[in-house]
């Protein structure tokens, strides 16, 4: 079995090889607020490190590749390689974890190696930012043109590392692959995409060794059913085509922010929580913002937790206007007891106790197989999500049933829905209801509240997919704020479906 | 090769399953795999087979794959669907 891992210093490397510097692959802070949570691997070097793997393919180059990337790669996940060779010029590579597959590719090859080309490519000036193209502008004729070489010790470096050289790809062609991924990070769509299909068709020139390369790509069209970009591009060794590619990219739409006028649509400003402070945790984005909105909305002091988003706090902070002096930030990690209870202590000094405690943080939710390979991920989350529910649970029950207060845990319709490739999801929010039930239970003075939204509109599902059928943050935000002082006291545990 | 075997192609390719074998009362929880990704593979798969152009998401509205032959038998005879430049 042949197993391929990723590091940074590979996304780094082909990065600088091939000129492709989009951020969703290189820039940690920049991949944590998409659904993917962390720097996906370029498709391309997935394709590059298949290719690797063939066997020595002596007199033969590259005549076709079509190339399909099914779902995201990760840094450090082993990912088993299938080779099936068809015939001597015929071959298919799959990339799968565990059972499901990432990548899979066909790839023709032909007689005529050419075995004087060269690694050492002529300097150019390539784009040093991805262009940040929205659906609107990539109208069909948009197009893109330049001079492309990769950068020739970079190349050298990716090349050594996957091992490609004598299986049957030319430097020449390794580098057309690289620029088809230089044209979809960095121009067609650019920054917002998320690379799907590619074919490439190389035509019998021999590629010219003196200049760079000269291409020319443009939009054949956008479908707007999922915001899927299809383009073509030839890549020109002097003035002949070298290459031709069809590419297809998904564009990514922008972060949903909840919006402050929206919550006032669904549930109308009031003071009915006046003199309350509620305390967030994992408030800065998606639903905990939009509650935290909510509850500054009808008159109650909110104490936003956030660990990392700095900006994204702030912004919601901002965002509430004459109400923002009703919220204070408090960066830190919830799943730390010491940092719970120093803001106990804090809350108790200045507030005199709580009354309504949110836990909303979660780790990021990615698919995961039920398998043996990933059973150390599967325990890493359910710890992890129970740890950002009952450390500030275990801090706060006691508060809050001095006050009466509400002790409100946003779980999911997962729970009874279960998805296949959610399993360590759905034990989680299992997990959490049931201490939940204990706590109902033992803390009969406080109100407890179990939140079920459906699939819900956040940086998590913000994918072509994923907002499929995917309800507005700010709905669900209303309904859980208005439940708060509409509710009749119950001793048993209330449980939300519906918003 | 006929509408029901060129079918079956499709879905053996998009759900990496050489062993799949289609039956007209099958739905989507029948087949391993069948996620939100797989949807859209599988969407623009038929797509590109049978040169139809799907509206929205029409797929998701077919109860089992007998009613996705019916839809697709109307949409070949009936030379109605646009039909789109197709890649290798």
């Amino acid at each position: 079995m042949t197993t391929v891992r990723f590091t940074k210093q590979d996304l780094a490397r082909f990065s600088a090889a091939s000129h492709d510097r989009n951020p969703l692959h290189i820039s940690e802070e920049y991949a944590r607020i998409t659904p993917y949570a962390e720097p996906v691997v370029f498709g391309l070097l997935g394709l590059l490190a298949g290719l690797g793997q063939l066997p020595e393919r002596p007199n033969r180059r590259l005549q076709h590749i079509t190339v399909e990337f099914r779902n995201p790669l990760s840094v450090a996940v082993p990912y088993r390689l299938d080779i099936l060779e068809s015939s001597t010029d015929n071959v298919r590579l799959k990339l799968y974890d565990t059972t499901r597959l990432m990548m899979t590719a066909t790839v023709a090859f032909m007689p005529g190696q050419d075995t004087t080309e060269s690694m050492l490519f002529p300097e150019t000036c390539c784009a040093a930012e991805a262009a940040d193209r929205k659906k609107d502008t990539l109208v069909t004729g948009t197009r893109v043109t330049g001079t492309y070489a990769p950068r020739t010790e970079d190349f050298a470096q990716v090349v050594d590392r996957w091992r490609l050289s004598g299986k049957g790809a030319t430097p020449h062609q390794i580098a057309a692959m690289m620029w088809a991924s230089y044209i979809v990070g960095m121009h067609l769509p650019g920054k917002r995409a998320v690379f799907w299909r590619l074919t490439l068709d190389f035509h019998e020139t021999a590629a010219h060794r003196e200049g760079p390369f000269i291409f020319d790509a443009a939009v054949e069209e956008l479908d707007e059913r999922y915001d899927l970009l299809r383009s073509v591009g030839t890549l020109s060794a002097g003035s002949l085509p070298y290459v031709t590619a069809h590419m297809s990219a998904f564009v990514r739409q922008d972060s949903p922010e909840p919006s402050l006028r929206r919550i006032a649509d669904l549930l109308p400003e009031s003071e009915h929580l006046k003199g309350k402070l509620a305390l967030v945790i994992g408030g800065s984005r998606g639903l905990g913002a939009a509650i935290t909105q909510a509850l500054a909305s009808q008159g109650c002091s909110v104490l936003l937790n956030y660990q990392q988003s700095t900006a994204e706090a702030e912004r919601i902070h901002a965002s509430l206007g004459d109400r923002s002096a009703l919220v204070e930030l408090m960066q830190g990690n919830a799943a730390d007891i010491q940092w719970c209870l120093s803001v106990r202590e804090t809350i108790l000094k200045q507030y005199g106790g709580l009354d309504v405690l949110v836990c909303n943080a979660s780790p990021p939710i990615r698919p995961l197989a039920f398998e043996p390979e990933k059973i150390a991920q599967f325990q890493d989350f359910l710890t992890r999500s129970l740890e950002l529910v009952s450390a500030p649970m275990s801090t706060f029950l006691g508060t809050l049933a001095e006050r009466g207060g509400w002790n409100i845990v946003i779980s999911s319709s997962f729970v009874s829905e279960l998805p296949a490739d959610f399993p360590h999801y759905v034990t989680a929010k299992c997990a959490i209801e049931g201490l939940m039930n204990w706590a109902a239970v033992r803390h009969p003075k406080v109100r407890h509240l179990i939140v079920r939204p459906p699939k819900l509109l956040t940086d998590q599902t913000n994918t072509t997919v994923g907002r499929q059928g995917a309800m507005e943050v700010e709905q669900a935000a209303a309904s859980i704020v208005g439940h708060l002082h509409r509710a009749s006291p119950s001793p048993a545990v209330q449980i939300m479906e519906t918003f | 090769m006929d509408l029901h075997n060129r079918l079956e192609e499709v879905f053996r390719q998009v759900f990496d399953n050489d062993e799949l074998v289609l039956r007209d009362q099958m739905i989507a929880a029948d087949i391993e795999g069948w996620d939100s990704v797989a949807h859209i593979n599988l969407m623009f798969g038929i797509e590109q087979a049978f040169g139809i152009r799907f509206k929205g998401n029409e797929l998701a509205d077919m109860n089992n794959i007998g009613e996705l032959k019916e839809f697709l038998a109307s949409k070949v005879s009936s030379g109605v669907a646009p039909v789109r430049k197709v890649h290798p």
